[in-house]
């Protein structure tokens, strides 16, 4: 009977979650987003990049080859993955239902294993996906015709399910750390993920994404094959104009021994230590375990936060007798009302780091400063921006605020302006620095960024009602940044991207993430309900 | 200042019908509306609100079409939603202040007119502290607040009662009565007696129509000589709710106390029972059951 209800109440509450995420609006971008990365980490021979050098060689478009192609993408599914599942604790706190549930018989296990289950369930619905995508891609992209299911999805299977099991009870785990901020928790991920992949990468023993072992199969037989290879590798977004040149490696695909198997099943197990190690964390939405949502103050502005008794003085003040209010449009009062709202609330800590690091961009030598230090000085400011375009929505003040007066004249310009002036503020050592080299690009490129950032945030606020996705995207731009990718590089710090003019697209697609954003916001005024 | 609608519509995804062909004129007073739950009366205010567009009908402000010039609307409206939120990090002064530098309203008197408002809403202690840390029915008199702090011309208050005490309901009633005159007042609430007590007239909806629009006096007569007060006995109860309309019940020593209302043609039971004067309450769901019966209390 016990056994009963703990199946039935697992079934449940995996099959309410998985029905939510799946009916979202993320998981439908997430799954645009995967079959993007599958079309491009699958480029055409006459593309100009490859996801998969091999020196003197490349591989042969059958079977075994895009199906590899496709499971070394496994990083990135993971990463998308997490983030589309990373809430379901979350949300059962955000709506109340945690409280029910609470007091309901289900175990804190059994309430895991269900949340869990819908996380899986979500990630395999995913990778089902990314499976008839591969399909398509040998049917798009294959040299020859002869099509072996089994070389070409096997890889996914083995290497890229199991991955995603993992990732299933890694986002469990980081949704059961709820005295954390979310936020926090979003980009503490992001650097785990980095961790993950260097480790899966570096030996078969930490190949917790399959990466090592399928990369040491296909060096171990292009040797075996080919002696004249040069023993050149490499994966990514290698830049290359010569693959038509390069001699062609046909691949018979993976060799599946037993080790490979305990392996992924090694991992597996961790993955179910993680959830038994969630289940200890979790406290069955006790509120004190969990943190609210930007509550704490700098210590200089905190007074009297504790719980306040209500006040019964009798008021001898009518509303006839208020001074009269006369309309008066001031921008810049709804400038600093914007700044105000931007920046109260903040932890002290984030203060000192950012005083900090804006003194030390005095200081220090210009390239530091420029190169590192206004990265990591925007980046303290990611929850600042992340919720600009959906702070309304979250906190239910949607439609008094926008039934006010003009609210796409007024308040949406007025939210962009304070943003783009605190990062311009705060960027203002480095600006008057880089402009008194002679760098004129870089003074207009770090403009561009301060206005791209806020634009960026305000639009995929309002596209996708959460802070999420700028939250992650941002973290990973400023992250290529640091590590000299020029591509994304929105403060024209790195000189290559200078020479590709990336601020001049940047300013373009600013302009296109604005027109984004007001007709998004138009949207969101008239037709909300 | 006059609003006008006419035939307006809500159809929403899936077909069902937020509001169905939906006429009224309004002008300056307040008007209660009272219905059930899913009866159209938020429908209708987030439209009036310009937060929503109908998909049939036009509502008219002084003759302009408030979907094709909303703004015209918002220079002059306060509105409260059923389900509002704040910012919970600022306090009631610099909340205020936001929501009106948003609404356009700014300077010194201004801020002063914010610091009256916070006093008149017993808010005044707490003004500094962040709002996120106030009690439920703070948080509504902050709402009540920001619906204010333009002095507007429409306000539109949907459940603002909601989450006060008995006391602070009192005092709001009176701050709307000092409020009437020169604004028009749509107000919605399930506490009837809230509205009742308020209104200039009364619209009760249903399935996103209007039944009765009305003074409330006339509203009230449709009740005149039919509610009633009667103790009957235990066994009898089950079987006199079947028979009528029964607006509340108490358990007393010798049976059941009950307040009825009469159904229409009916004559007064040969029971003995004392006739009572109808509240809104009484004529409210009189009305209510009356439709749902297929107009078997219809008067």
């Amino acid at each position: 009977m016990q056994a009963d209800y703990a199946i039935y109440s697992i079934c449940h509450i995996a099959k309410a979650d998985f029905l939510q995420r799946i009916r979202s609006y993320y998981f439908l971008i997430a799954l645009g987003v995967c079959i993007f990365i599958i079309y491009s980490f699958v480029p055409s021979l006459t593309a100009g990049y490859t996801m998969v050098s091999l020196g003197n060689y490349r591989g042969f478009y059958n079977s075994a080859w895009i199906g590899s192609m496709v499971a070394t993408c496994v990083p990135f599914f993971s990463l998308i993955g997490f983030y589309v599942v990373n809430n379901a604790i979350k949300r059962d706190i955000d709506t109340g239902v945690g409280q029910i549930i609470a007091t309901t018989r289900i175990t804190r296990i059994q309430y895991l294993t269900g949340k869990f289950t819908s996380n899986f369930a979500v990630l395999v619905l995913i990778l089902l996906v990314i499976a008839a995508m591969t399909v398509v891609m040998f049917l798009i992209r294959g040299e020859t015709s002869h099509l072996e299911p089994g070389k070409l999805l096997l890889p996914l299977l083995i290497l890229t399910l199991p991955a995603m099991f993992i990732i299933a009870a890694l986002a469990l785990f980081f949704d059961s750390l709820t005295r954390f901020s979310r936020g926090f928790l979003n980009i503490a991920y992001f650097f785990f993920w980095v961790f993950l992949v260097s480790s899966s990468l570096w030996s078969p023993a930490t190949d917790v994404f399959g990466l090592n072992t399928c990369i040491l199969d296909i060096k171990n037989s292009i040797a075996a094959t080919y002696p004249d290879w040069n023993g050149q590798y490499g994966t990514g977004i290698l830049i290359t104009d010569s693959i038509g040149s390069c001699k062609v490696f046909t691949w018979d695909g993976m060799h599946w021994t037993l080790w490979i198997f305990l392996q992924r099943i090694f991992w597996m197990a961790m993955a179910f230590c993680l959830i038994l190690l969630a289940s200890l964390r979790f406290k069955r939405f006790d509120p004190s375990d969990i943190k609210e949502r930007k509550q704490r103050t700098i210590w200089f502005l905190k007074k009297k936060v504790a719980c306040i008794e209500d006040d019964r003085i009798p008021s001898g003040i009518h509303y006839r007798d208020l001074p009269v209010a006369q309309a008066r449009f001031s921008y810049f009062a709804l400038l600093a009302a914007e700044l105000r709202l931007m920046l109260k609330g903040k932890t002290t800590l984030w203060l000192i780091l950012s005083a900090g690091l804006f003194i030390a961009s005095v200081f220090t030598p210009i390239g530091f400063a420029y190169k590192v230090i206004i990265p990591l000085l925007w980046f303290l400011q990611v929850f600042i921006q992340s919720d600009l375009g959906s702070r309304e929505i979250t906190h239910r003040c949607n439609e008094y605020i926008f039934s006010s007066a003009f609210p796409l004249k007024r308040q949406l310009p007025a939210t962009l302006s304070a943003a783009t002036l605190v990062l311009l503020t705060l960027a203002l050592p480095v600006i008057v620095r880089v402009l008194f080299s002679g760098n004129v690009y870089g003074v207009y490129a770090i403009v561009v960024g301060a206005l791209f950032v806020p634009a960026f945030a305000i639009a995929s606020g309002i596209l996708t009602g959460g802070s999420k996705l700028f939250e992650v995207i941002f973290t990973m731009m400023l992250y290529a940044i640091l590590n000299g990718v020029p591509y994304v590089d929105f403060i024209g710090a790195i000189e290559e991207s200078h020479k590709l003019g990336v601020a001049h697209y940047l300013l373009a697609i600013t302009i296109v993430l604005v027109i984004l954003a007001f007709s998004g916001r138009k949207r969101q005024i008239r037709h909300a309900y | 200042m006059e609003i006008s609608i006419k035939g307006l519509s809500k159809k929403y995804k899936g077909g069902k019908f937020g509001l169905k062909n939906f006429d009224l004129q309004l002008k300056n007073g307040i008007l209660g509306l009272i219905g059930p739950n899913g009866a159209g009366k938020s429908t209708l205010m987030r439209i009036l609100a310009t937060i929503s567009s109908p998909t049939e009908g036009i509502a008219t402000l002084d003759g302009a079409d408030i979907t094709r010039f909303p703004d015209t609307v918002r220079k002059i409206l306060g509105y409260l939603p059923q389900d509002f939120g704040i910012y919970p990090n600022l306090t009631a002064m610099e909340f205020l202040e936001y929501i009106a530098a948003i609404k356009g309203f700014t300077g010194k008197r201004m801020k002063t007119r914010i610091e009256a408002l916070l006093e008149e809403l017993n808010l005044t202690p707490v003004r500094n502290r962040p709002i996120g840390t106030y009690s439920g029915g703070m948080k509504q008199r902050i709402g009540i607040a920001q619906v204010l702090v333009g002095d507007p011309k429409l306000l539109i208050l949907d459940e603002p009662t909601v989450g006060l005490d008995p006391e602070e309901r009192v005092r709001f009633r009176n701050l709307l009565t000092d409020l009437s005159g020169e604004r028009i007042i749509i107000l919605s609430s399930h506490i009837v007696s809230d509205i009742e007590t308020i209104a200039s007239d009364i619209a009760i909806i249903y399935q996103g129509s209007v039944l009765k629009h009305n003074f409330p006096q006339d509203i009230l007569k449709m009740v005149e000589n039919k509610v009633f007060e009667a103790t009957i006995t235990e066994e009898a109860y089950n079987g006199f709710r079947e028979q009528y309309l029964m607006i509340n019940s108490m358990r007393k020593n010798d049976g059941w106390m009950v307040r009825f209302v009469l159904n229409p043609g009916e004559k007064r039971p040969d029971f003995p029972v004392l006739p009572v004067k109808g509240t809104l309450e009484d004529a409210y769901l009189y009305v209510i059951a009356s439709v749902k019966n297929g107009g078997r209390h219809a008067s």
